[in-house]
């Protein structure tokens, strides 16, 4: 059951600047403008940094845009996460090529950005994810297709139905969570 | 495609589109229809010249739902190895040829929003069958076409009927040079740029791209080499345990298919990898022709394309 090297596990690496770019968008959430931070110092150093703009949101009333404004001259906090992808979407309609998205943020963050960047015809080669913040999962049940959402252990409680799910490496872009199959599916229980 | 093998067709119908180059419409021998294909496949045309067989890979450039017939573009190349010039001198209409089904490695990427499409010369051919399926897509498209003035301009009127203003005809003698940069600039995101012709404008294109900030994954070019001639040599195939001499003007997989081996092949023009093989032994040095290769794997000098490169050596070994 517990296969290893699933193909849909998603790889997040440290934001690196990618100087190739003539445009660069950074979104992140929380503890992310850390991340958020870190490349916009590296494009200031590489005389990219009027070509940078920001777009945070707070998490778990965390607010670091602080620190952001401070670097970027053109950056903007948003209410919520709902905002945020509004305001994203604004912005790559009216963007040429040559841009680059940057970010950083929760895993369910992460999966929402880039299928606005997607759906705006950018492909992985100008899209980059950093997980920042708690490592949870969120988890699709396969059985009554509820979504668990916070889930950092191997084995949970589904939400909706109750049945015990192993979480699974495999992991859906679309539903931006994880595979939950029945643990114990294959043990008889008395009628 | 080995001898015999293939489609039979026969040629329906030869026209002189421009000085150079002419549209041979193929029709199935056996009177049946023939695969449909997507927009930027190449066939293999096998010709039986004198003394030699040639087999040249041509785009498609009919539309990829017409079963009934195909079209190919053949310029002629004087200077060539001859299979130009035997389609320009010895196919008549009714000649029988055999084909390869088509293969695409120029395909659309149907998930863009916008693509453009450059080419020059002879390279219009692939983009055809590209432009019927983006009319059919609705997917917003541009079609800059360069040609050297308006004698070879021959196919302009059948684009015009196709593209309509989304045409941009360049016509060189007049000093209209297609400007990458200036097409590149300002592009939606999403965009993917699509460029068959001179090897100078495929690079003037990558460059362009490159400055404008554009991922590699938006540029796509298809540039299909003839094998270039060279000094003779010869090979020995390991595991087949023969030795077979290259000639000249001979390629080293003709030469390996002559011998009677059974060597894998596609587009017989250096670009899509399928007829690599193992060098096992070398003295000497290869000479690469292909698109393929990267350049730490041409410098290793542990693998050859045998459709386009060669070898000068006093020895070489393949794994074949």
């Amino acid at each position: 059951m517990l296969v290893t090297g699933i193909k849909s596990m998603p790889h997040y690496q440290p934001l690196q600047l990618d100087t190739g770019g003539t445009h660069h968008l950074v979104v992140c959430q929380g503890v992310g403008a850390e991340a958020g931070r870190r490349l916009i110092a590296a494009a200031a150093q590489a005389g990219l940094g009027d070509a940078c703009q920001v777009l945070y949101v707070p998490a778990g009333g965390d607010n670091r845009f602080a620190t952001l404004a401070q670097a970027c001259r053109s950056a903007q906090c948003c209410a919520d996460a709902g905002h945020l992808l509004g305001v994203l979407e604004t912005a790559l309609a009216a963007l040429p090529m040559g841009l680059r998205v940057y970010a950083a943020g929760s895993e369910e963050l992460l999966a929402r950005v880039v299928r606005v960047a997607e759906s705006h015809g950018l492909d992985p080669a100008e899209i980059q994810c950093e997980q920042a913040g708690p490592a949870l999962r969120r988890v699709y049940c396969i059985h009554c297709r509820a979504f668990s959402e916070g889930v950092n252990t191997a084995q949970v409680t589904c939400c909706g139905c109750g049945r015990d799910l192993l979480v699974r490496d495999h992991y859906s872009r679309r539903h931006a969570a994880f595979m939950g199959v029945m643990a114990d599916a294959e043990t008889q229980v008395a009628a | 495609m080995k001898a015999g093998q293939g489609i039979p067709v026969r040629v329906a119908e030869i026209e002189a589109v421009t000085p150079l180059i002419r549209r041979f419409t193929f029709e199935h021998a056996d009177g049946g229809a023939l695969p449909c294909f997507s927009g930027g496949s190449h066939i293999v045309v096998e010709m039986q010249g004198a003394g030699r067989v040639h087999r040249n890979p041509y785009s498609l450039m009919s539309a990829p739902d017409e079963t009934r017939y195909y079209q190919i573009g053949v310029r002629r190349v004087d200077e060539g190895r001859g299979g130009s010039r035997f389609m320009h001198e010895h196919v008549r209409k009714g000649t029988v040829l055999r084909i390869s089904a088509p293969v695409n490695l120029f395909p659309l990427v149907r998930t863009r929003r916008k693509h453009i499409l450059l080419a020059g010369g002879i390279g219009i051919t692939p983009f055809f069958a590209h432009i019927v399926e983006l009319r059919r897509l609705g997917v917003d498209f541009e079609l800059h076409y360069a040609v050297r003035d308006a004698s070879h301009a021959g196919l302009a009127n059948d684009l015009r009927d196709l593209a309509g203003d989304r045409l941009h005809l360049y016509l060189e003698d007049r000093g209209q040079m297609i400007d990458m940069g200036t097409v590149l600039r300002g592009q939606p995101l999403g965009t993917d740029v699509y460029v068959c012709g001179p090897a100078g404008m495929i690079e003037a294109t990558r460059a362009a791209a490159r400055a404008a900030g554009w991922a590699d994954s938006h540029v796509h070019w298809e540039q299909f080499s003839a094998p270039p001639p060279g000094e003779p040599f010869d090979v020995e195939l390991a595991h087949s345990g023969v030795r077979v001499h290259v000639a000249a003007d001979i390629s080293l997989l003709e030469a390996i298919e002559a011998a009677g081996i059974d060597a894998p092949s596609l587009c017989r023009g250096g670009v899509c990898g399928q007829c690599e093989i193992q060098v096992l032994e070398l003295d000497g040095e290869l000479q690469h022709n292909d698109h393929y290769l990267s350049p730490e794997e041409r410098a290793s000098g542990s693998k050859i394309m045998p459709c386009v490169s060669r070898a000068r050596c006093r020895r070489l070994v393949l794994a074949l």
